[in-house]
């Protein structure tokens, strides 16, 4: 069974819909327009699809998954202070509710400390790296 | 521009495509000719590299997207062609400044290639 340029254009747009997706709204039609124009060069010049094929599947696998892996950073270190935030909130007003009335009363000075600690060496970090980026 | 932190050596793939693009503008298939041209067919991209890379060099503000035009070289479909900025060369011509750097190193030094590995 032989396998049409067709196909092989169609499994490539459908590998190409695994990019993230401000990745793919960008960079995907001219992706399918450039391996069509290979596609079009090999065939052109009389010289066997096969191996290309695999090799170019497997090279845009690889780059899906470190775009992958690269959007999954910038998501997490754009909301580490949101949920520092609401995590730090909400462990002063547990503590501050939990020992009311108790001889722990203060304990939650501490959790407030602890917080501004936390939160401060993450700003300086943050810091650190947009001066190098 | 030295190497610092903040300008690191470029990426193989990406200093071919900074080379490709200081030659004039280009789409992503007349970049990879480009590049397979300059380096005498001893390197060749797929296009997961070449539009990973260019993503990232967008980002940068390495590269940017010129216009979406007609090839009239391939067919009638309507290609993102990609220029170098003001950046892009700059960071391109550290990327050669710093190769010659080494070639010249290299010309005084003459090391032996095989130099570790032979215990010499």
């Amino acid at each position: 069974m032989s396998v049409s340029d067709r196909d092989i254009r169609h499994w490539y747009a459908r590998l190409l819909r695994l990019y993230p997706r401000n990745f793919r709204e960008r960079m995907t039609e001219s992706m399918e327009q450039t391996f069509n124009d290979l596609c079009r060069e090999r065939r052109d010049a009389g010289e066997g699809s096969f191996g290309f094929v695999l090799w170019t599947f497997a090279d845009t696998f690889i780059d899906i998954l470190r775009e992958g892996l690269r959007t999954m950073t910038q998501t997490v270190k754009r909301n580490a202070v949101i949920v520092l935030s609401v995590t730090g909130a909400a462990a002063i007003i547990g503590t501050a509710l939990l020992t009311k009335g108790t001889e722990y009363e203060g304990a939650f000075f501490y959790v407030l400390a602890i917080w501004f600690v936390l939160f401060g060496a993450l700003e300086m970090y943050a810091r650190a790296r947009r001066n190098d980026a | 521009m030295p190497i610092t932190k903040q300008n690191p050596p470029l990426t193989p793939a990406v200093f071919h495509i900074l080379l490709a693009l200081s030659q004039g503008e280009r789409h992503g298939y007349g970049i990879m000719k480009q590049v397979r041209a300059d380096a005498e067919g001893r390197v060749s991209m797929g296009t997961g590299t070449l539009y990973g890379s260019l993503k990232r060099m967008l980002d940068a503000g390495l590269v940017k997207e010129s216009d979406k035009r007609i090839d009239p070289a391939l067919d009638d479909e309507r290609r993102v062609y990609y220029a170098l900025t003001a950046l892009g060369e700059q960071a391109l011509s550290a990327e050669i400044d710093r190769l010659r750097h080494i070639v010249e190193l290299t010309r005084e030094t003459e090391p032996h290639p095989n130099a570790f590995a032979y215990g010499k």
